[in-house]
């Protein structure tokens, strides 16, 4: 053995000698008045204590911006690939949802798919800019090729299987940014479905704000006489030219293009509406007074986000809620956290539960409340009856106290 | 002899030294039974005189327990038994059960985190020291991270003492709950580490008398003795420390943060009555039991006399007032009056459950004026829900 190692008792001796030496010091800084600090100051990160649990993981996948396209002044499409990949599969008129961290929090967006639609390898989300929109306008002025976003998706009833043997002819009433789900029909039906027919009333605020303006005209020429374009703006903004309608899709507006549609309305095999709320109601009233049946009409309705509120009653402490499936006698129960939603609660306690946008806009997360009570998040896509049914959306709904849910 | 009039002739920074050392000598003069000044008197040294706990490096402390082994599994003790259920029942996440996002403001007066009432500031004021509105506040403060750090260190001695008296305890059943109180004493050491850290931003030493408490109990090879002094003394003081909190604190995550832990708290010492009653009735030898009637006796006194909150006193008061002055506030302070009254009120009963309430040492509580106690209800005889309903309804 080397001398100069320590033996173990010595080692404990050297340990004595230092505790000793400490204690002296301590007795002698006594007496000289200069005790120890009462106190020492603590940093809530300086503690070394780990971060707190990242956001309840849903499964987002990560995809990269491989393309932007100006759309027009205020609306942009971002071209989006797997890096890995992965392939997209989507019906046209689904949306995704984009998940984006800002100062902590994360932020979810629904944005229609523009592009193309089947199983591909590129998606293009196109995103208005909202006045005052958090993530619309991050994604608008500032996220550039090759950044990475999360993804959710795809979502949405909103949508048409595309047939190739099928020969229909649709109408298609956009308002504003609803052109984007509509776009995606367009070129998928143009393209997949040989003799089917197409009709599209766009409205828009100005020809400077018309999404889609060129490659619509395009389409049309490419596919002469299967896509008729009737576009309409609030004002021509001085263009003494335009050749499309000026006013707003209103009910009067509307129904003077409804009854300018080339086809009459029997031989019209659905009509699908997307914008905003007061161009939803006038068609829905214009085509009940044409009698158009109700499995011909479909309509997605498109809310602004930053009129989305947290529900204020998002319970302050830990619930327990359980959770009955059908079909099953035995109950789980998680403890949903602080601010959690149910479907974030669930999934951290490793219950899967259906979902899809994670942001109340599609409906795929509706549960059945048994007992308890949920408060959710609004604007979200439940209906007034689905409400007084009892049932709620895990993905924007927080137990208020202790509850019972159903999944079918 | 006076000590303040022999202080008096000294320097002022001789002078808070001096009171200091004849501090402890006069505890150790007053314990009676040389078997408990041996007990306790080496960890008096090593925590008034040498201040171990307050040296800025860890501190090391020999523990010298035997661990017992049963390879049978016995189920030994039913009552053990339903505590360990009750106990895997009662576990609860930090993380969730408490809502960590509230904002807390130490100095705001709306949402106190003691109200003025707790401190008799007029009663200072008589004394000459006068405190703004803004420093009552700051005061109130230093008090309450001062309580909390007493906690913390507290919860630090109950989480190693837990385990060791896991190793040491003789019933199966008892080591199994053991294993939740160990878990218990984790999650308090988390929570109030947490709020310091995360809300108050300051830690205070270790107070000198609990150091020493927490070293006897440590170094002390005999598991009832640990026992005694952890499940019985230190969870009694806890109970009375987070039951005066509890009740005073207008600060609502403090609020349910105490709640949470009385309710493990209540569990710890209805084991140490349980375990307890059985190995002092019938395993120990009369002088044995003596002993430690008399242990608990001094570390009762300990309790009540010495927590004096220097380590405030060196922040704010070290120079202007003496050490005797600011011992004769901290003692009259209605919150600290009350304090020891829900302590007493949970120990005495329980000393009397487990069998160290003999008649010969009733004579000597009565003298120190808490025999008053000695009628209320014992911990197995009481649930937590009991004990908040309690404090819920003196609120």
């Amino acid at each position: 053995m080397l001398p100069l190692r320590l033996q173990p008792s010595d080692r404990r001796l050297g340990e004595t000698l230092q505790q000793l030496g400490r204690d002296l010091r301590t007795v002698f800084d006594g007496w000289r008045g200069r005790p120890a600090a009462p106190f020492t100051l603590r940093d809530a990160r300086a503690g070394g204590r780990p971060a707190p649990a990242p956001g309840p993981d849903l499964g987002a996948r990560e995809v990269e911006v491989v393309e932007r396209i100006q759309e027009c002044a205020d609306a942009v499409t971002l071209v989006l690939a797997d890096p890995r990949g992965g392939a997209f599969e989507y019906a046209p008129g689904a949306f995704f949802t984009l998940l984006l961290e800002e100062g902590g929090e994360e932020l979810r967006r629904a944005y229609s798919a523009s592009s193309i639609a089947g199983r591909v390898d590129r998606l293009a989300l196109t995103i208005k800019r909202v006045d005052g929109g958090r993530v619309s306008t991050y994604l608008n002025d500032q996220v550039k090729v090759g950044d990475r976003l999360r993804l959710l998706g795809p979502s949405g009833a909103f949508t048409i299987t595309p047939e190739a043997a099928a020969a229909r002819r649709l109408v298609l009433i956009g308002g504003g940014s609803g052109i984007t789900p509509l776009m995606a029909m367009i070129r998928t039906l143009l393209e997949v479905e040989a003799a089917t027919e197409l009709a599209l009333i766009y409205g828009s605020r100005a020809p400077s704000a018309i999404i889609f303006g060129e490659a619509l005209a395009e389409l049309a020429a490419r596919h002469a006489g299967r896509l008729h374009l009737r576009l309409v703006v609030d004002d021509a903004e001085g263009e003494a030219a335009w050749p499309g309608g000026i006013g707003r899709l209103d009910r009067e507006g509307l129904g003077r293009e409804l009854a300018a549609l080339p086809w009459p309305k029997e031989q019209v095999d659905g009509f699908y509406v997307c914008g905003p709320e007061p161009m939803i109601e006038a068609a829905r009233a214009l085509l009940r007074d044409l009698e158009v049946p109700e499995e011909r009409r479909h309509e997605e309705r498109f809310t602004a986000p930053q009129r989305r509120a947290q529900a204020p009653t998002r319970a302050r402490a830990a619930a327990p809620v359980k959770i009955r499936r059908r079909g099953q006698a035995e109950a789980a129960t998680v403890i949903v956290g602080p601010g959690a939603t149910l479907l974030e609660g669930a999934r951290a306690a490793g219950q899967a539960l259906p979902f899809s946008c994670a942001m109340g806009g599609c409906g795929a997360c509706k549960v059945k409340v048994i007992a308890g009570e949920v408060a959710m998040d609004e604007p979200n896509c439940l209906s007034a009856e689905e409400r007084a049914a009892g049932y709620a959306l895990t993905c924007c709904g927080a137990p208020v106290g202790p509850c019972e849910i159903e999944v079918a | 002899m006076d000590i303040a009039r022999l202080t008096n002739l000294l320097p002022q920074r001789l002078r808070s030294q001096v009171d200091a050392y004849f501090e402890a000598v006069s505890v150790l003069a007053e314990i009676r039974d040389p078997k408990v000044l041996r007990s306790l008197g080496p960890s008096g040294l090593r925590g008034l005189i040498l201040h171990r706990g307050k040296q800025g490096v860890p501190t090391k402390i020999q523990a010298t327990h035997r661990a017992h082994f049963d390879w049978t599994y016995p189920a030994d003790n039913a009552e053990m038994a339903e505590l360990y259920r009750r106990a895997k029942q009662g576990q609860w996440d930090a993380d969730t059960a408490l809502d960590w996002s509230t904002d807390v403001d130490p100095l705001n007066p709306e949402v106190p985190l003691l109200p003025a009432s707790f401190v008799d500031f007029d009663d200072l004021a008589n004394r000459g020291i006068r405190l703004s509105g803004a420093d009552q506040q700051r005061f109130l403060y230093a008090i309450t991270a001062w309580m909390l750090s007493q906690f913390l260190h507290g919860e630090q001695g109950a989480l190693f003492a837990a385990a060791q008296v896991t190793e040491a305890v003789q019933f199966f059943d008892g080591k199994l709950y053991g294993a939740t109180q160990v878990m218990d004493e984790g999650r308090h050491v988390e929570v109030f580490s947490r709020y310091l850290d995360d809300k108050l931003g300051r830690l205070y030493q270790i107070n000198d008398n609990l150091y020493v408490i927490i070293d006897a109990l440590m170094s002390d090879g005999r598991w009832d003795m640990k026992f005694l002094g952890m499940q019985i003394m230190v969870e009694g003081l806890a109970l009375g420390a987070f039951g005066t909190l509890y009740r005073q604190t207008s600060e609502p995550l403090l609020k349910s943060l105490l709640r949470n832990v009385i309710q493990d708290e209540a569990r710890h010492v209805h084991y140490g009555v349980l375990a307890l009653r059985e190995h002092i009735t019938k395993e120990l030898s009369e002088r044995e039991r003596q002993e430690r009637e008399n242990w608990a006796f001094e570390v009762a006194l300990l309790m009540r006399n010495r927590f004096m909150a220097y380590e405030v006193y060196e922040e704010w008061f070290e120079g202007t007032i003496s050490r005797a002055t600011w011992r004769e506030i901290v003692t009259s302070l209605p919150g600290m009056r009350e304090f020891r009254q829900v302590m007493f009120s949970r120990l005495v009963p329980n000393l009397r459950a487990i069998g160290l309430l003999s008649p010969r040492i009733l004579p000597h509580y009565d003298r120190v004026g808490l025999l008053q106690y000695m009628d209320g209800a014992a911990a197995d005889e009481l649930t937590a829900e009991g004990m908040l309903a309690d404090l819920d309804r003196a609120a």
